[in-house]
């Protein structure tokens, strides 16, 4: 059994309104390590008042290009996120997923977007 | 040089027009220009974050010195209440309905302690998280939204902040500035910065030659971003999400970067290519606070 370990987001950024890129890289900065340590992590966001896609896609976005979507899956639970927050965190998860199954692919696809 | 000022609102014509003055400064060093402000009937608080940028361009990084007269009554109350006046000269602040006028400069905020200043460690974002706490987020105007209204606002407001401080590799700040129509039921937010601008700097990144009417025109679909060099991972979604809430709101948003302005309300899309280039980007807001009646909930902050 993996060692489970509780991280409350609003401890690590110091602030209930979670942000900006800065915020989300304090979040990567301090659970990165844990799941590379194999660390079962409880992410809550207890008494985090806002949340941005920029705060998702510095503090979270980037774990899926260091572990499979099924490992994150098992050792990364977030707990007390509102429903719109977490359609957000969706979104910014989708997105990283596809990035880094194939980042060329991504973005091939993302210049051939803008030219055409 | 004394260069003359008309009226300027909160449209494409008010960005032109304020493009035009930086058009008319551009390009000078150690001139000295009064800002005739005699033909000003109407000047929008929230474009006092533009016409703030435009005089910084031109003193701070050209030497010159810029001074504002023959200001009409009404125009400088309008332009006292935020705060913005105060920089050039004594002014008494007596009124609250606006948002006030703020330059957040990367340059006098010191690294947060024990943390060395990075790219992605900006204390810039702590300054301005006090100044919309004190702003907007304990406004009655504002804690009186409804709970998703007040969310999607607070949410957005910080995403074009950090998308300003992220995007634009500015040095020389961002500016922001606002207003309340109290009798309207409206709130208007700008956030200027002084960067490279949307075009150039998707250009940059995807080694493309976009336009600048272009690249804005993809990027406000969403799914284009250029944050994946800073954060190894892909974002894109903070300016369609924006949009969207912009649309749910029945609100405005207008974009002016370099020589494009782009607008998105209630009539529809519109890009107009300017003459005279802005020297950043410009990202002003228009949101009704009425949309929903308030429920019981507070958003205590």
């Amino acid at each position: 059994m993996p060692k489970e370990r509780k991280v409350r987001v609003l401890e690590v950024v110091g602030d209930e309104l979670c942000v900006s890129s800065s915020d989300g890289s304090k979040l990567y900065d301090r659970i990165s390590p844990l799941l590379k340590d194999g660390e079962k992590l409880i992410l809550s966001f207890l008494n985090v008042k806002t949340v941005t896609s920029a705060f998702f896609n510095a503090g979270i976005a980037p774990l899926y290009g260091e572990h499979s979507e099924e490992t994150l899956k098992a050792m990364l639970v977030v707990e007390d996120l509102r429903s719109e927050d977490e359609d957000l965190l969706t979104r910014v998860v989708d997105n990283a997923i596809s990035y880094h199954e194939n980042p060329d692919e991504y973005m091939r696809k993302m210049k051939e977007a803008l030219e055409s | 040089m004394v260069l003359q000022l008309g009226n300027v609102h909160d449209s494409l014509d008010g960005f032109d027009k304020l493009a035009g003055l930086h058009g008319r400064m551009r390009g000078n060093r150690s001139h000295s220009f009064k800002i005739d402000m005699g033909q000003t009937d109407w000047f929008d608080a929230n474009m006092c974050a533009v016409l703030g940028a435009v005089i910084h361009m031109s003193t701070r990084k050209n030497g010159n010195t810029v001074n504002l007269t023959n200001i009409p009554t009404k125009v400088l109350d309008a332009l006292a209440r935020n705060g913005f006046i105060q920089q050039y000269g004594d002014y008494s602040n007596y009124y609250n309905t606006t948002v006030a006028y703020r330059r957040f400069d990367f340059k006098t905020m010191p690294p947060l302690p024990g943390q060395a200043r990075t790219a992605l460690q900006h204390p810039i974002i702590d300054v301005f998280r006090e100044h919309a706490r004190a702003e907007f987020l304990r406004n009655p105007e504002i804690t009186a939204l409804s709970p998703p209204l007040f969310l999607h606002f607070s949410r957005n407001i910080f995403e074009m902040f950090d998308n300003a401080v992220v995007h634009s590799e500015t040095v020389d700040g961002i500016f922001s500035c606002g207003q309340y129509f109290h009798n309207k039921r409206k709130l208007r937010f700008t956030i200027v910065d002084l960067g490279i601008g949307i075009g150039e700097s998707v250009n940059k990144y995807f080694g493309t030659s976009l336009s600048s009417e272009r690249a804005i025109s993809k990027v406000v679909k969403g799914g284009i971003t250029t944050k994946i060099s800073t954060y190894n991972t892909a974002g894109g979604s903070g300016l369609r999400s924006l949009c969207d809430f912009v649309r749910s709101n029945k609100g405005d948003i207008r974009i002016m970067t370099k020589d494009c302005c782009w607008e998105l309300t209630c009539n529809g899309e519109k890009t107009r290519k300017v003459s005279s280039a802005f020297p950043g980007t410009i990202v002003s807001l228009t949101l009704n606070t009425n949309q929903k009646p308030s429920d019981s909930r507070t958003n205590n902050y």
